[in-house]
């Protein structure tokens, strides 16, 4: 899976934003928290979600599960926004 | 904090809210404007947008009953980058705002003109229009690349009403096509007659045009020299009344220099004899190029923004040529906003200006050199002398623009504080002198 290109990251001092280019359905701009960024950044490149509970686990310090259950909620807003090309 | 003026609502919501910090050192944003008005202090900051009554100290730390002024940006940590961090709120709201279809095109019917005015950047370009063929593909390029929506046609040249014919077909076929539009113009006005107002108000969709006129009588002919020996100005004067009288909203644009400035009253004497419907005309001063790009130009600048009450008191609306702006302006120009500009000949350019080397294709093939348009259009690089300005964000954001004005800053300065001092006073007299949002 991988961020579509229509939508776009852009930083603003120490915070991430996900905003979509015209002609996608969702109409607004989205302000990640740190662990959505870090998701986000992953999702720059092909990825998966196992690759990035992977990548998180190497940098955070929290069980896996906790990790995992946070990927799979942040993946599925952004899947409701259609952000993700899978 | 006594608030005057609100922040940029887009805006309010979408910067990250600042916590001050009790280990910063804090010291005014580059885009606190500070003035003083009947005894009070005041500071506008030009970026968030957001008016309040006080006086910013030379420094503070949070605790120290400035954490208003910290939250909403009028002091910033000292060490702060605020020409990138400008440039990283106006990236996302550019790209929030990015329309994928080109909405609004500047066609360029003919570059031929009936006058030749002594400040023309276009002297010298040859009187081309556009063939019958490339007239029709500019209807099929339009059709093709505006994505259904309303189409929006601005009328440039040369001078766009010396071929009226095209103006009307490209209307026909966009119409033709089940396309909606409206259109804007710019003209010297001396060739709108009775007829061409009803196409103005019918066909061609026109709901407002700009008009030059360079000051009184005498001035006016010397500057425009048109070909034809006529009374323009008078015939001109009498266009502008039956397009308000059509309910075409009608900008005045004259041209100033050191010159013709004085004879700017006569020159509204006589207008506001000849406009019937004077609500829906408006009039901007603006300083000849070489004034501006000249180190006397201050004086001319005081000059214009001194000539409110005149055009009031004629019954006319008075339009600062830099307004003060408070919304956050994420496009400045046709270059940035998306629009294209079509040529004579059919080529594809940022701006009207059509400057050398920023040609981004033809109607014909579409836009074939995005590399053009980026460059023209870059807006990760800010002129030296912009980095520290606190107009940079109501002012053109890329570096190729072609304006190069030598007192910008103070011109802005001026123009802003005025309109400040006004927008107090408004408040006052609307409300009492109570405290309350006024923009």
């Amino acid at each position: 899976m991988k961020l579509k290109d229509s939508f776009i990251v852009q930083d603003i001092e120490d915070t991430q934003f996900l905003v979509p280019l015209g002609g996608e359905a969702f109409r607004g701009i989205v302000r990640s928290n740190g662990t959505a960024a870090f998701i986000v950044d992953c999702l720059k490149q092909e990825t998966t979600e196992k690759g990035i509970v992977d990548a998180m686990c190497a940098e955070y310090n929290a069980p896996r599960e906790v990790i995992a259950a946070d990927v799979a909620e942040i993946l599925e807003k952004l899947r409701s926004i259609h952000a993700l090309e899978e | 904090m006594i608030e005057t003026c609100k922040p940029d609502a887009v805006l309010a919501k979408l910067v990250p809210p600042v916590r001050p910090n009790p280990r910063i050192i804090y010291v005014p944003s580059q885009f606190s404007l500070p003035f003083e008005h009947q005894g009070k202090g005041y500071c506008f900051n030009t970026l968030t947008k957001q008016c309040v009554e006080g006086r910013l100290p030379e420094a503070a730390k949070a605790g120290e009953g400035y954490d208003e002024w910290i939250t909403g940006q009028f002091l910033v940590p000292a060490d702060k980058d605020e020409c990138a961090y400008y440039n990283q709120i106006s990236a996302l709201m550019r790209a929030y705002s990015k329309k994928k279809d080109v909405r609004g095109y500047t066609i360029l019917p003919t570059l031929g003109c009936n006058a030749r005015c002594v400040y023309c950047y276009e002297e010298g370009t040859k009187p081309v229009s556009m063939s019958s063929e490339t007239v029709e593909q500019t209807i099929r390029f339009i059709r093709n690349n505006c994505g259904g929506s309303e189409v929006k046609l601005s009328w440039f040249g040369g001078e766009p009403l010396l071929r009226p014919d095209i103006i009307d077909r490209i209307c026909a076929g966009v119409g033709e096509a089940g396309l909606e539009y409206k259109s804007s113009m710019i003209s010297n006005g001396s060739l709108i007659t009775p007829k061409i107002v009803d196409s103005m108000a019918g066909e061609w969709k026109l709901r407002h045009i700009q008009i030059s006129m360079d000051g009184a009588e005498a001035d006016y002919v010397s500057r425009k020299r048109y070909y034809a020996d006529r009374d323009h100005y008078h015939q001109v004067m009498r266009a502008v009344s039956r397009m308000s009288e059509a309910g075409i909203t009608v900008t005045i644009r004259c041209n100033v220099d050191e010159e013709n400035a004085g004879g700017i009253p006569r020159f509204l004497d006589d207008l506001s004899v000849g406009v019937a419907h004077k609500d829906k005309v408006d009039i901007y001063f603006a300083p000849l190029n070489a004034v501006r790009m000249s180190e006397n130009d201050l004086a001319l600048w005081t000059k214009l923004r001194d000539l409110r009450p005149l055009v009031e008191g004629a019954g006319f609306r008075f339009r600062p040529f830099l307004g003060l702006g408070t919304a956050f302006r994420t496009f400045h120009c046709m270059a940035d906003a998306g629009s294209v500009v079509v040529a004579p000949d059919g080529s594809l350019y940022p701006c009207e200006h059509c400057p050398p080397g920023s040609r981004l294709g033809d109607i014909w093939h579409g836009v074939t050199d995005e590399s053009a348009k980026k460059a023209f259009c870059r807006t990760d690089v800010t002129r030296e002398k912009c980095r520290k300005c606190p107009f940079l964000p109501d002012c053109t954001s890329f570096a190729s623009c072609p304006v190069q004005d030598v007192h910008c800053r103070e011109v802005h300065e001026m123009m802003a504080i005025d309109a400040l001092r006004r927008m107090v006073d408004r408040q006052e007299s609307e409300i009492g002198g109570e405290d309350g949002p006024i923009c």
